[in-house]
């Protein structure tokens, strides 16, 4: 035993958000390897960087002990890395043996494939148990089947490290166990498995040893023996005590929002059943690990997907199934992605101060400028282009934009993502004054602290239903830690 | 920056003309010659000068045409079947209504023009509102119909015995000729088009860039998740702009129907639509950046014809094809930052 693969301060950076910092730690060969963390916490560039997909900005890993070059897949593939994409890269119109022979020198007309190599193909899928038909177009398979070509791809490259990338959030629980079979005896075999996951119960199920993740650092690592399911969550939502934010005990007025008995979306983490309601002059925080059923709630709430069952209130408007709402020009939305969604980058500042507001109430020139400044925004030039800016001076952007409606309901959906400290303090604070001018806010974070800081009531989403929800003061940390992994408080 | 948007294409047009003169040392030409040839036959005499301004002026409608939809996200392939539909409504008007007197008729028959190629422009900005079917695809299509259509109508009820054109139009809709008040343009085509053309280019960079109309369009262009989020119509904004743009080419058509010829004539477009693209995207798709840029096309569409006697015509084709890809590459590369000794 010894270490096959060894990360060795990692660091890479997206614009100003820092997606890895330092990551170091040491993966044993013939071992399953499981990455553990939220969306967002680096466990996909870590594996982009060590496939060859990004390159570092500092730091190296070491393959058997020798140093990797960087940026070329290539390169990757011939150290006996393979990864299994979380989407796959398969070409839909082509069948499983063409697929996993695509790239080969000697494949180059694909329709007279080796007949060599093809009977050493089925030799590897019947080996390992990773029967799919390799005749068909991959596009008539099934997704299991589909994940088992991208591994027989690997095999058959001889790939010794095999890198997966959430192979089980497509499978059903069911699908679950014959893979997690065949990884098993594949690390038996001296393969060295790195298997990234959201689900905690399958850690403890296949890991030799786990790798917690968060805000592009390690937050903890433990062997098989010593994992403790709390120990794992506290890594996982992290556990900084922050110093509670001064704010006034909320005065709830008038319901703005209010979902009744919400189902929307597809999908095993779909919204099912939620209830939640929002009073003018409080903040209702979702919390949970993410995509657990937050995106699809807001979609629902802003009329992107249809409402399939139960209602959806807001500002005493009333919308059900099969309808989508429409969003009145009192509500502000600070959206999940504010680069694909709430800010025109290629436009100046002052014409992002526009960006989905109605005629009437764009601000004028001197207007711009107050307001930018305002929200302190820097540099402050209403001709600048937004993209820019930082990601923290977009975010102050958006907000100036969203907060000069005046809106009686704000939609705050991951405020701080990708935010440095300051402009997250930034964020939380102009949110705070919004409540307390009466605007009842709708809160969706992935970051517990953030959460409990701000929110005068929460629920936590899992896959798809509200698994505990409670006033802010009295919240119960056990429970809630115990929901944010699906288990009963 | 601004600086280098204006020095990208004239760079892209200088070197293109460069190979242009080489290759034409190919077919056994002088190159200094044939460039003299080119440049002196266009811009240096009134003829030549009335002619590019002639053949530039259907090039900034169907330019317009292009850009317009293009900074809403959308590629508008049906210029040249939308400059047909127009012109032929424009003829019908200037035909049954020749008795309407001075400026009304032209009028009318620029109406008919804007209505009937809006509404042809239109079709596939509301399909792919409601289908999803992508315009590219659809607007191509749609300039193959729109020449049967009109040529079947042409041909059955409309056209000259033994022709392929119209009866003249009402001389109410005649647009005055350039020579007529200037002996300078003795023999050219270029007529009060050109000035409309500017005025149309003007109006299309005001609507783009100061009218809420235009800005919504801009969001719309960086797709539809931004588009959605700003509560806009998706749809209606496409329809719109389509629309639009199929009016504009369509009553592009006056620089031919009313201001030339004064019928309407099978295959006038001659590729107005399709060079349209090309120019709206040497301009960048910026409405007031696109009558320069049609007007390098239209030096080199005259050019074309007067070369013609020491290389084959079709040479100009590539000079076209060559400035369009170094434009391109250049303007990738200068994004990039590739090319900071440009913008410096």
């Amino acid at each position: 035993m010894g270490a096959v693969v060894s990360f060795r301060g990692i660091t890479r950076r997206f614009g100003s958000l820092l997606a890895n910092d330092a990551i170091s730690f040491d993966v044993e060969r013939g071992s399953v390897h499981v990455l553990l963390g939220e969306n967002g916490a680096g466990k996909t560039t870590l594996l982009s960087i060590l496939a060859g997909f990004l390159r570092a900005d500092a730091g190296e890993i070491l393959i058997d002990g020798q140093p990797l070059e960087q940026g070329s897949p290539r390169v990757s593939l011939r150290r006996g890395i393979g990864l299994c994409a979380q989407h796959f890269l398969l070409a839909g119109a082509l069948t499983g043996a063409e697929n996993i022979l695509l790239g080969s020198p000697e494949c180059v007309g694909l329709r007279t494939l080796p007949r060599a190599r093809l009977d050493r193909l089925l030799g590897i899928a019947r080996a390992n148990g990773l029967d799919a038909p390799l005749d068909l177009p991959v596009e008539e398979l099934s997704v299991a089947e589909q994940e088992r070509i991208e591994i027989l791809k690997l095999l058959e490259r001889d790939c010794s490290i095999l890198v997966l990338d959430e192979p089980t959030s497509v499978l059903a629980p069911s699908e679950v166990r014959p893979l997690f079979a065949t990884l098993r005896a594949l690390a038996a075999q001296g393969k060295t498995i790195l298997l990234v996951t959201h689900r905690l119960a399958e850690v403890t199920e296949i890991a030799d040893r786990v790798t917690v993740l968060r805000g592009g650092r390690v937050a903890g690592e433990a062997a098989a023996g010593e994992i403790d399911r709390d120990l794992l969550v506290r890594w996982i939502v992290g556990e900084e005590i922050q110093p509670p934010l001064a704010r006034r005990e909320a005065r709830p007025g008038e319901t703005v929002l209010a979902l009744r008995s919400l189902r929307c979306g597809t999908g095993a983490c779909a919204p099912q059943d939620v209830s939640l309601m929002v009073r003018a002059g409080e903040v209702v925080g979702i919390g949970g690990v993410l995509g657990n059923g937050q995106t699809e709630i807001v979609r629902a709430i802003t009329g992107q997907i249809p409402i399939q069952s139960g209602e959806i209130e807001i500002l005493g408007r009333r919308w059900g199934a099969p309808q989508r709402t429409r969003l009145a020009d009192e509500i502000a939305w600070i959206p999940e992605d504010r680069r694909a969604e709430g800010l025109a980058l290629e436009m100046s500042c002052g014409e992002n101060l526009r960006v989905g507001l109605p005629w009437r109430l764009f601000p004028g020139r001197r207007a711009a400028v107050d307001l930018l400044r305002g929200f302190d925004v820097r540099p402050l030039d209403p001709e600048l282009p937004a993209a820019s800016l930082s990601g923290g001076n977009q975010q102050r952007l958006l907000l100036a934009r969203e907060m000069s409606r005046r809106a009686r309901l704000l939609l705050a959906v991951h405020p701080t993502r990708g935010l440095d400290p300051g402009a997250t303090a930034f964020v939380h604070e102009r949110l705070l004054a919004a409540r307390a001018a009466g605007t009842g806010i709708l809160l969706v974070t992935g970051d517990l602290a953030e959460l409990l800081a701000l929110s005068d009531r929460i629920a936590i989403l899992f896959r798809g239903r509200v698994g505990y929800a409670a006033e802010a003061s009295g919240v119960d940390g056990q429970a809630m830690n115990r929901a944010l992994v699906g288990l009963s408080p | 920056m601004t600086s280098r948007r204006l020095l990208l294409p004239v760079v892209a047009a200088a070197i293109g003309l460069v190979a242009g003169a080489l290759l034409a040392g190919l077919f056994g030409a002088r190159p200094d010659r044939f460039l003299i040839l080119l440049l002196g036959e266009t811009l240096g005499s009134g003829y030549g000068i009335g002619q590019v301004l002639f053949k530039a002026t259907p090039l900034i409608f169907t330019g317009l045409a292009v850009a317009l939809p293009f900074r809403a996200g959308l590629f508008n392939i049906g210029a040249e079947g939308q400059m047909m539909v127009g012109g032929f409504a424009m003829a019908l008007a200037g035909i049954h209504l020749a008795s309407v007197p001075g400026p009304w008729l032209w009028l009318l028959c620029v109406a008919a023009a804007f209505l009937a190629g809006g509404i042809w422009g239109a079709i596939p900005g509301l399909l792919k509102a409601r289908t999803g079917a992508h315009e590219v695809i659809v607007t191509i299509l749609l300039n193959f119909v729109a020449a049967a259509l009109v040529n079947y109508f042409l041909s059955r009820s409309y056209a000259l015995p033994d022709t392929v054109r119209t009866a003249t139009l009402g001389e109410g809709a005649w647009m005055a000729r350039a020579s007529d008040a200037f002996g300078f343009f003795r023999g050219s085509g270029l007529s009060t088009a050109l000035p409309f053309a500017l005025a149309a280019a003007i109006a299309c960079d005001l609507l783009l860039l100061r009218s809420p109309l235009g800005f919504h369009w801009r969001i719309l262009s960086g797709g539809l998740r931004r588009a959605r989020y700003a509560r806009l119509s998706p749809g209606l904004l496409s329809a719109l702009s389509m629309g639009l743009a199929g009016a504009i080419a369509g009553v592009g058509s006056c620089y031919y129907v009313l201001g030339y010829k004064h019928y309407f004539e099978e295959g006038f477009t001659s590729g107005s639509g399709h060079v349209g693209i090309a120019v709206g995207l040497l301009a960048r798709n910026r409405p007031a950046a696109i009558p320069v840029s049609a007007l390098l096309f239209g030096v080199l569409s005259q050019g074309g014809l007067v070369v013609n006697q020491l290389v084959p015509r079709e040479l100009v084709d590539v000079i076209v094809a060559a400035i369009l890809m170094i434009f391109i590459s250049l303007d990738a590369r200068s994004r990039e930052g590739g090319l900071r000794w440009i913008s410096s």
